[in-house]
């Protein structure tokens, strides 16, 4: 069976067996550190298997708690001085923000377990260096492309595990919204991303175009 | 975001045709060997990411404890809801106790990822390969997740 978090496309690919989800993109099972509402679609996915009067769409229609969709307002654990964030020298304020950060992604990695941290064949300080070099033109070429985004998904990664580890801190979009618009990483992002969107690499183009920052944030043309 | 909240985006995506498929009866879900199917781009670490246009698909063992890191190349998805809980993404935990509550019968030990930012023709052929992997380890109930 098939759960759906796009039910125009489900019901145009019709598969035999369909449970369409209210959820956010991201979150198929509706309601992270929530077993119990997990196993909630679980249950209502289980449940279509043995139904046989295909095509079967069923909508789930229990909303994820209200207290997993927002907490409120969120601060961001640490201040950013606005005097550095204004400088240009980016990699060093990034490497400013990731050291004030790096005690509260250890801390989190720790009391996880486990961190999607480190996709990339970059050690935490090389990455927005890396990154830079993109920006001021010293690489051009999608020979680096996937280097490029997955560094670019490693320094996400890092800065919203260790905002996450602020208690509380589960709102969606507000830790994204803080990395995008308020993080000297964030900035050096979009700025790398405008700038290869004029590459004469096509491929880089629609790397940068698609695949760096989220269409809300730079929206496609 | 829901998908409800940017329908053109999805509405400009090109779906292909599929002829109807009926879907076929089984045992109790008590009975069957169930496993999950996801397009997060999961993989183990150490493993190489998913690229953009990757075709293939990756093997999640639930005996393997190397944790398991996503390399979906998509950013328009929250990625916070896999960072604070893999099981929104990929419920294995969730399995895991349905099987120890005797709801479903056996947990298959081979679950597996597709990267699902890709044409779905693109992954016909690996899907078929995969099916030929569930059917030789008698996985009889599947749920395809996406992200």
């Amino acid at each position: 069976m098939a759960l759906s978090l796009v039910p125009q496309q489900a019901k145009k690919i019709s598969p035999p067996r369909v449970l369409s989800l209210p959820f956010v993109l991201g979150r198929p099972l509706g309601s992270p550190e929530d077993a119990s509402f997990q196993h909630r679609v679980l249950d209502a996915a289980l449940g279509l298997l043995t139904q046989t009067d295909s095509p079967i769409f069923l909508e789930f229609t229990e909303e994820v708690p209200q207290d997993t969709q927002s907490s409120g307002e969120w601060i961001c654990p640490i201040s950013f001085s606005k005097e550095e964030a204004e400088e240009e020298d980016l990699p060093a304020n990034i490497k400013k923000e990731m050291a004030l950060l790096r005690p509260w992604f250890e801390r989190r990695k720790a009391s996880l377990g486990r961190t999607s941290f480190g996709i990339a064949d970059l050690n935490t300080e090389d990455l927005a260096p890396f990154i830079h070099e993109f920006f001021a033109g010293v690489r051009d070429s999608n020979h680096d492309s996937l280097r490029l985004k997955l560094a670019i998904d490693d320094l996400n990664a890092f800065y919203l595990e260790a905002a996450l580890q602020r208690p509380g801190a589960t709102e969606i979009g507000a830790i994204e919204d803080w990395y995008w618009n308020e993080t000297a990483a964030g900035e050096l992002v979009r700025k790398v991303a405008i700038h290869c969107q004029k590459s004469p690499d096509p491929a880089l183009r629609q790397t940068a175009k698609l695949l760096m920052v989220p269409q809300r944030i730079i929206p496609w043309d | 975001m829901k998908s409800s909240e940017v329908p053109g985006v999805f509405s400009n995506i090109p779906v292909p045709d599929y002829d109807l498929t009926k879907a076929v009866g089984g045992p109790p879900i008590s009975k069957r060997k169930v496993a999950l199917i996801s397009t997060a781009g999961l993989m183990h670490r150490g493993e190489p990411a998913f690229s953009i246009d990757s075709i293939d698909y990756r093997i999640i063992d639930s005996k393997d404890e190397t944790e398991l890191v996503m390399s979906h190349v998509s950013v328009n998805f929250d990625r916070t809801g896999f960072a604070l809980d893999y099981n929104v993404v990929f419920p294995i935990d969730r399995l895991r106790e349905k099987v120890a509550a005797k709801e479903v019968g056996e947990l298959s030990r081979y679950h597996y990822s597709f990267m699902g930012a890709v044409s779905p023709e693109k992954l016909r052929p690996a899907a078929a390969e995969l099916s030929k992997n569930l059917l030789a380890d008698k996985v009889d109930g599947v749920i395809l997740i996406p992200i």
